[in-house]
């Protein structure tokens, strides 16, 4: 696997935002899904636990630190993440050295129902106010009450930080936040459409490991000055005619989460058989910002998290990978039955039927390994690519 | 015609005031086949049961409300099956009554639009219906808990409902027995709940089979009009008992819990494999009721269940250890 | 020329030789834990039976799980391309095969022998050989005789479980509970079958439907595979060796893929 060299410095960053929230003053443990810029516009730091546990899962001590939860009698069937964290919670550490412990909790359902009974527990332990952001399923067209909803919520929300800092929030610090987002979101999205460029000079592979600050950092200078040399170098590797896949002959589509724990081990079995993966709805879903309106902030936040990947109907999620497949010119879709996402995973058997390319299915799960048979994925996707 | 729900925070009223019938779908007695064809094996057997139903029997539409992602998926697979569907996006975090009543108004529209009509009279007719069998269904389980009765009340008419309920309010007979708190989701298997009466305890639960689908504080006030009928049944419905697919302030499914546990000499969690909401909620509960001195036990259900011999010798296992 | 295909499953290893377009000779042994060893045995063998010497094969494919083990193998093919190619060698009018192996079971939509879709099982075993291997043993039955077992019944017990390991305890409790064994039994295959075709749902089934894998020869779950698919399904004479054939074949016009 050819690295990208931004890895490295990714890898440096990463480090100092994981350094960083020891020191902070307020600390919020916040979902991937969450308006984060509200958070960065009135200082205060938020700390990713799914993000953590992607870590775990890279750090393939997921079944590990999953185990410490199990004892407390958390089911293996709950999502990983959660099983994870909480693990780390009760271990009293992790392979950064534990998160630091949150001022406050702020949970979004936009990705799934899961992270609100993930929250409570969170809350229960640490014993801090937690505000759930509830945002309506999208499943046909986004409805006007919905939006309001929304709206309302993230105006409470406001409310609910400045009473707890004991500070009103500044609305042109909010803005100038907020078009950073936009601004590494967009760097962000050009980095991942330079997979265009047949042979592509990236993989999905390269998305997933340098994703972790359009999460974390979004909103921030990090995340921009990150992006723009991320696209640099993708630019150069272009122009070098630097490949991901040296002899690129299937161009596939990967879909759900990542399997943290065989990255390396996925990403060298495509490129052994000449197969790039050149996208995924996951990282792509991160990339949906474009909308951000500065005028109308607040209603545009509302929209923009309302619409997000997780949180639509199969319908709209056919269409959208429909539209990757065309734009990226795959040949068929790696999908990523995933045990411990269900909102992501119910419906690909349905979705598999509406694309425009064949597709293959492998059961995994994203962080725990014990959910993985390495014969069994082998197997399935060697049948694809043979019947590619 | 019939309307299948899934989940008991569905406005049973509004869908039979619009001159349906509201069937309750549970999981199938019989062994689930079709439905493994459209979800997966880690999806609860409770839902792939229902699909399974959903599949094999005469429906007029499928209405959702928001709950687990689980549920929330099973309405897009329906309708990409060709059924017609509707999802109600009732909220997570239970406060906001304006929110709903505006869903409840496009609800409202969606029955027109399959066929029904809406009254203002109609729905206070229903209201009041439904009111009385839940008024008489707690009557009854305050005297003796009867799950076959509340399982088959999901299933018809509300009328024929609350004859049925009144004659088992004369039949019933108060048994002096240790109470033992069941809680979970949905169990339609009657012969379940006979265990532990057999083995000596008197049933007081927190299930969808049993008292979540008839517990509810009702609101203060007469509607006047359509709308404040819908205000109505939005208050009417965040005051349900609590579920754990909803967020409430200050941590109040918890405190009820423990509440319903004070008489109680045991608690049972009776869950679904793979139930998130109700498996996250399990070990913080069982920690909190432990400190109270109870007497805590899981036991795990999957549909169709094959054998009870093993919850038997669970329930009876459980009963020797109280003494 | 001379092409051999050797195909490792998880509980028996099957050689097939072909000879323009011919079968000369093929051989089923059990799997050993050393599968480098396994395959080389079955290989000879087989040499033996048809009488042709090593240097006369001119190219070996391997397949089925362990397939990139046998180290002496040209190329190795997994076994939903190799049962497509060997179903489609044996009944060219196939559209759909249903493979059950041993801890895989798999249907595969077939077009001129080439694979346009499949599905295989998901992690549970309920679907596969090792169900069928396990209820035999809980019944204290030999797996061979499971088929013809279940062809006695009249009616059939219903399985409710989902899983093996509670599928088992079920069966326990019904033999306990005195239930005719040919019911019980016939239940099983059902059960199976109904796992097979929900798969084959979600590819879509078209005539002609070849079984192919050992589990093919139980009449009982062939049976109740057509009972519920509503159509006939066809059997190979010798529905282990499909996937070897495969690669048999697929071995002899090396070029073409």
């Amino acid at each position: 696997m050819k690295r990208l060299k931004v890895a490295e410095k990714m890898r440096n960053l990463m480090a100092g935002y994981y350094m960083l929230g020891h020191q902070a003053k307020v600390r919020a443990w916040v979902t991937s899904g969450a308006p984060v810029e509200i958070l960065y516009a009135m200082d205060v730091y938020p700390v990713y636990p799914e993000n953590h546990g992607a870590l775990i899962g890279a750090a393939k001590l997921g079944s590990y630190y999953s185990d410490f939860s199990e004892k407390r009698g958390f089911s293996r069937d709950l999502c990983s993440y959660a099983r994870c964290d909480i693990g780390c919670v009760f271990a009293g550490t992790s392979p950064v050295g534990g998160l630091p412990k949150p001022s406050f909790l702020f949970a979004c359902n936009n990705i799934c129902n899961t992270v609100v009974k993930w929250y409570e527990i969170l809350s229960r332990i640490f014993k801090v106010p937690l505000f759930v952001l509830d945002v309506p399923f999208v499943r046909k067209e986004l409805k006007e009450s919905h939006l309001r909803y929304v709206e309302d919520q993230l105006i409470d929300f406001i409310k609910f930080v400045e009473k707890l800092i004991g500070m009103q929030m500044d609305d042109s610090k909010l803005r100038e936040v907020a078009m950073k987002s936009i601004e590494a979101v967009k760097l962000y999205g050009e980095c991942l459409r330079m997979s265009k460029n047949r042979p592509s000079p990236m993989t999905c592979f390269d998305a997933f490991i340098n994703m972790a600050p359009i999460v974390c950092l979004r909103g921030t200078d990090y995340a921009v000055s990150f992006y723009k040399e991320m696209k640099e170098e993708l630019e150069d590797r272009v122009k070098n005619r630097i490949y991901a896949v040296e002899n690129e002959k299937f161009r596939l589509l990967w879909d759900n989460i990542p399997v943290w724990y065989r990255l390396r081990w996925l990403s060298d079995f495509f490129a052994s058989r000449n197969a790039c993966l050149v996208a995924d709805t996951y990282t792509n879903a991160w990339t949906g910002f474009g909308e951000l309106r500065s005028s109308d902030l607040i209603s545009s936040l509302a929209e923009v998290y309302t619409v997000s990947y997780l949180n639509i109907g199969l319908e709209r999620m056919v269409e959208i990978i429909n539209g990757l497949i065309e734009f990226y010119e795959v040949d068929g879709v790696v999908m990523h039955s995933n045990r411990s996402c269900k909102p992501y995973s119910f419906g690909q058997y349905e979705i598999q039927k509406k694309l425009s390319v064949p597709s293959v299915i492998i059961e995994a799960d994203m962080v725990d390994e014990r959910a993985f048979s390495e014969a069994q994925v082998a197997t399935r996707l060697e049948a694809f690519l043979e019947m590619l | 015609m019939r309307i299948g729900y899934f989940c008991t925070f569905t406005p049973k009223e509004l869908i039979h005031s619009a001159g349906f019938l509201p069937f309750r779908i549970f999981a199938t007695r019989k062994p689930i086949s079709l439905a493994s064809a459209y979800i997966q094996s880690y999806a609860c057997s409770q839902v792939r049961g229902a699909l399974e139903v959903a599949l094999s029997d005469e429906f007029h539409g499928f209405v959702f409300t928001r709950s687990c992602d689980t549920l929330m998926r099973l309405t897009d697979i329906l309708e990409f099956l060709g059924k017609r569907v509707y999802n109600i996006e009732f909220p997570t975090k239970i406060g906001n009554v304006d929110y709903y009543v505006y869903e409840l108004r496009d609800f409202c529209k969606t029955l027109e639009s399959w066929g029904g009509e809406i009254s203002f009279e109609r729905v206070i007719e229903s209201l009041a219906l439904y009111r009385e069998l839940e008024e008489k269904l707690k009557k009854l389980f305050e005297v003796r808990a009867d799950y076959e009765i509340a399982i088959k009340v999901q299933q018809i008419d509300v009328s024929g409902a609350i004859k049925l309920v009144e004659k088992k309010i004369e039949e019933a007979k108060k048994e002096e027995k240790p109470k033992i708190l069941v809680t979970g989701s949905v169990c339609p298997y009657p012969e379940i709940y006979e265990i532990f009466t057999k083995a000596g305890f008197a049933i007081k639960d927190d299930l969808c089979t049993g008292r979540r689908f008839f517990e509810f504080n009702y609101p203060n006030f007469e509607p006047h009009d359509l709308d404040s009928a819908l205000r109505f049944l939005a208050e009417k419905y965040f005051s349900k008992a609590p579920c754990p697919t909803k967020h409430y302030p200050n941590d109040y499914r918890f405190d009820y819990l423990l509440r319903l546990a004070e008489d109680c000499e045991a608690v049972v969690f009776l869950l679904v494999k793979f139930c998130e909401p109700h498996f996250f909620d399990f070990p913080q509960l069982r920690e909190k009721l432990e400190e109270m001195g109870k007497k805590v036990a899981l036991i795990e259900l999957e549909f169709p269940v094959a054998s009870t011999e093993q919850i038997r010798t669970r329930v009876e296992a459980l009963k020797e250890v109280i003494g | 020329m001379i092409s051999a295909g050797i195909d490792i499953g998880s509980l028996t290893a099957k050689c097939v030789l072909l000879s323009d377009s011919k079968i000369l000779a093929y051989k089923v042994t059990r799997v050993k834990p050393k599968i480098e060893e396994t395959a080389r045995e079955v290989f000879e063998e087989t040499l033996k039976i048809a009488n042709v010497r090593r240097e006369e094969v001119l190219s070996v494919f391997s397949t089925g799980y362990g397939r990139s083990r046998v180290e002496f193998a040209d190329k190795a093919i997994t076994e939903i391309t190799c049962h497509a190619v060997g179903a489609s060698f044996l009944i060219p009018s196939v559209r759909t095969v249903i493979d059950i192996g041993g801890q895989d079971s798999k249907v595969i939509s077939v077009e001129n022998g080439r694979v346009v879709e499949f599905v295989m099982n998901d992690k549970c075993s309920a679907g596969t050989g090792r169900f069928l291997e396990v209820m035999a043993n809980a019944l204290h039955l030999k797996l061979e005789e499971l088929g013809s077992i279940a062809m006695k019944a009249e009616k059939k017990i219903t399985i409710s479980s989902t899983c093996t390991v509670f599928a088992e305890s079920e069966v326990i409790s019904y033999l306990s509970s005195g239930e005719k064994i040919e019911e019980i039994v016939a239940g099983i295959c059902d059960a199976i079958a109904s796992r097979i075709v929900a798969m084959a749902t979600r590819v879509g089934v078209r005539e002609d439907v070849v079984l192919t894998g050992g589990v093919a020869k139980n009449l009982g779950v062939k049976k109740a595979i057509e009972e519920k698919l509503g159509i006939p399904v066809k059997v190979p004479e010798e529905p282990q060796i499909v996937g070897a054939l495969g690669a048999a074949v697929l071995a002899s016009r090396k070029k073409n893929i």
